[in-house]
């Protein structure tokens, strides 16, 4: 289980508006709580992993989410077909949507380690979240990977302290 | 596994367009099913589909689901009785299902009635492997699970297409797997691109439904792995069926793409 914590400043407006966001819709992104993000956001063609459906729908049940992608590019998908557990890439608007996140994105690797695990192998997860904290622009970022029953275990302890 | 007596007949996609004696018919009729009398659930249901096939043509197209359902209620009341007939009546009742979706392919009912009605006819009789040009060739995936082979993924990009709207699914509001309108909400993959395909020597395969498949049977391995009688039976008919060979498979504990013998 391997597990990163890191923190840096981030100038989410600056990055918004490289991707072609003009100032009224970046005003209107920051109702969100939740941003889901594809892969490789700076590039001309950028890919969502196949669950980010699954994860937007299940985050939309209790948090404000929206997609971001670089404005006017069609988005796409990429797979890989094993039962690796791949998240997309989430920035959390407060510490507040982290909480509730996590614990939906927990439930989630459980279930799918329930429906993944075979022959006694257990799947492997993956996630990379962000937690912006909008009023000092401070970023923390989770990098976690490991065995999916114990990583859904620890999201749910996990305690990102502001 | 589910039961046949637990697979229930549909309405039609068109029902409202059927006249008032008609839908009483379909009442009744979904009523003798619900009570167990399906004899004359089937009659109800059959004299339905042949009102319906006189009418305009997309109702008349939407009849093939009434044939579905009497083949269905006969099916049920067969079943213990004469299984050869259940089981050809139940395949007649999927097909009706497939022409009863050609006007719309997401149909949530007719969908997930010919899902159910496959995965019975699976799981109660198994899928029919045959002889041909002297060989067994073998392609149900739960043969190649129970000789343990590895699965298989693949590497790809796509697009996605929401079956309700049209629009990329990660923007619309509709949910997969949920029936909006009695439609059901899929997310269609377009523009597909593999990138490549590996084999899962110790990684889990994401899907089970589909992998390798291993080398084809001739005569020789029939008679080696199945008892004398049966044997005879299968080589005699030119046909056996899946649960049979899973069966001998654990029985004589064979693995691989080979069906190689393992130490026990």
């Amino acid at each position: 289980m391997s597990i990163k914590v890191s923190e840096s400043v981030v100038d989410l407006d600056a990055i918004l508006n490289r991707l072609g966001y003009n100032d009224s819709q970046i005003n209107e992104m920051m109702q969100y709580d939740v941003f889901l993000l594809p892969n490789d956001l700076e590039s001309p063609k950028s890919y969502f992993v196949d669950k980010s459906v699954k994860v937007k729908n299940e985050i939309a049940k209790k948090l404000r989410i929206a997609v971001i992608t670089r404005q006017g590019a069609k988005s796409h998908y990429q797979a890989q077909r094993a039962a690796e557990i791949v998240l997309p890439v989430l920035v959390f608007l407060g510490w507040q949507a982290f909480d509730i996140g996590k614990d939906i994105l927990a439930s989630m690797i459980y279930d799918m380690y329930v429906r993944y695990r075979y022959r006694g192998r257990v799947p492997n997860a993956k996630l990379r979240c962000v937690v912006v904290d909008k009023k000092r622009q401070i970023r923390k970022e989770l990098e976690a990977e490991g065995p999916a029953n114990d990583l859904a275990k620890i999201l749910r302890e996990f305690k990102l302290a502001s | 596994m589910p039961k046949v007596s637990s697979i229930n007949p549909v309405r039609p996609r068109t029902i409202g367009r059927l006249t008032s004696i008609q839908a009483t018919n379909l009442d009744n009729a979904l009523s003798h099913a619900k009570n167990g009398q399906h004899s004359k659930a089937a009659g109800l249901f059959v004299a339905l589909a042949s009102e319906m096939e006189a009418s305009e043509p997309d109702v008349a197209l939407d009849s093939a689901s009434m044939r579905a359902d009497a083949g269905l209620m006969m099916a049920q009341r067969l079943l213990n009785r004469n299984r050869d007939k259940a089981e050809t009546l139940l395949v007649e009742a999927a097909s009706f299902l497939e022409k009863a979706l050609e006007p719309d392919p997401y149909w949530a009912d007719y969908l997930l009635l010919r899902g159910r009605i496959r995965s019975f006819l699976h799981n109660e009789f198994g899928c029919r492997i045959s002889r041909r040009n002297g060989t067994w060739k073998i392609d149900c995936i739960d043969v190649s699970n129970a000789l343990h082979i590895p699965g298989i993924s693949r590497s790809e990009k796509f697009d996605l297409e929401c079956s309700i709207c049209g629009k990329d699914p990660m923007f619309c509001a509709h949910i997969p797997g949920q029936t909006y309108d009695g439609r059901l909400a899929l997310k269609l993959v377009k523009n597909l691109e593999f990138d490549h395909i590996a084999i899962m020597i110790d990684q889990i395969p994401e899907e089970r439904n589909i992998g390798l498949v291993p080398r084809p049977l001739t005569d020789d391995d029939i008679r080696e792995f199945f008892p004398e009688g049966k044997a005879r039976e299968i080589l005699s008919k030119g046909e056996l069926r899946c649960k049979d060979l899973i069966r001998v498979i654990h029985q004589e504990h064979l693995g691989g793409m080979n069906f190689v013998r393992r130490s026990r």
